[in-house]
């Protein structure tokens, strides 16, 4: 773990990052979000539930009325880790179908691979989404048509550009699901302290028109991605 | 009989023209609930005013 945390200042925190991604995408007016965000430093049950999901980790803690949250620790590229509230879905099937497949794209270093899989998993799973990861080696022909293949098959994509300067297989990726119209996300890493990664790229001007999400640090890109989620499947008919 | 014909046709015209206004106005119902083109997601956020109950039914109730 990277720190030691305060239940009830975490999941303020978290609460309010959600709240404030619900204004910035359109789905509340500003009087809903400073109502609500008012309401939020008032709650004072907060506290109490906070510390219930932390104690009971991972297990989850029942909300009556409402569902399953619980907290899990979520991975950095360097092995920290980091608090998350998941959200758990009732075992209902998707309305019209079943699970959905994202097709995963990244650099394939063991610290980036290992995170970013761990965590892709968790704010997939309560929309019922499979993840394809992508393959190792673009320069073998069939391995190449593999991707193709997987990008084609897929609902949607993701790629994370972390660790991709010199390194165009993400790049190739994306242009392909362009290609084939698939809805996607582009995560672009912009922490300062790219030092430690140093060899992460940026993402082509030209492509910054499609759904791109910048992020300091895995934790900053679990929250993005997960807050944003729910509308994003919504507005590409996925939901 | 020109004149009459004009004075007919007139008649007619100005019916029509009439009875395709009072259509829209006579449709009209009043607007209540959500709008049925508003999405799971837009909905759920519209209508509830605690945030940590708004987060777990964008999450959990899938």
């Amino acid at each position: 773990m990277s720190g030691s945390f305060q239940p009830e200042a975490f999941l303020h925190r978290f609460l309010a990052g959600f709240l404030e991604s619900q204004l910035v995408n359109g789905l509340i007016s500003t009087e809903h979000y400073y109502n609500n965000l008012g309401l939020l430093e008032k709650n004072t049950r907060l506290a109490a539930f906070g510390q219930k999901l932390f104690e009971s980790s991972p297990k989850p803690v029942f909300v009556r009325g409402h569902g399953r949250l619980r907290l899990v620790f979520l991975r950095e590229p360097d092995g920290r880790t980091f608090p998350f509230v998941q959200g758990l879905a009732k075992n209902n099937p998707r309305e019209g179908g079943g699970k959905l497949t994202c097709f995963v794209g990244h650099r394939f270093v063991a610290g980036i691979e290992q995170a970013l899989r761990f965590n892709l998993i968790h704010l997939c799973e309560p929309h019922q989404v499979k993840l394809r990861w992508s393959g190792f080696d673009l320069s073998a022909k069939d391995i190449f048509e593999d991707i193709v293949t997987g990008i084609r098959n897929a609902d949607l994509c993701l790629f994370d550009n972390l660790g991709t300067l010199n390194r165009p297989n993400v790049y190739i990726e994306i242009g392909i699901a362009h290609a084939l119209g698939k809805p996607m996300l582009v995560c672009e890493y912009v922490g300062k302290g790219r030092k430690k990664i140093p060899d992460t790229g940026s993402v082509p001007a030209d492509l910054q028109g499609l759904l791109r999400i910048t992020y300091q640090s895995y934790e900053d890109l679990s929250r993005k991605l997960y807050f944003g989620l729910p509308l994003f499947l919504e507005r590409h008919g996925l939901l | 009989m020109s004149s009459q014909k004009v004075t007919s046709h007139k008649t007619v015209t100005n019916k029509t023209v009439t009875q395709k206004a009072a259509r829209p106005t006579a449709k009209k119902a009043p607007a209540k609930g959500p709008s049925p083109k508003k999405g799971l997601v837009e909905q759920i956020a519209a209508e509830e005013t605690d945030t940590l109950k708004m987060f777990i039914r964008t999450y959990a109730l899938f």
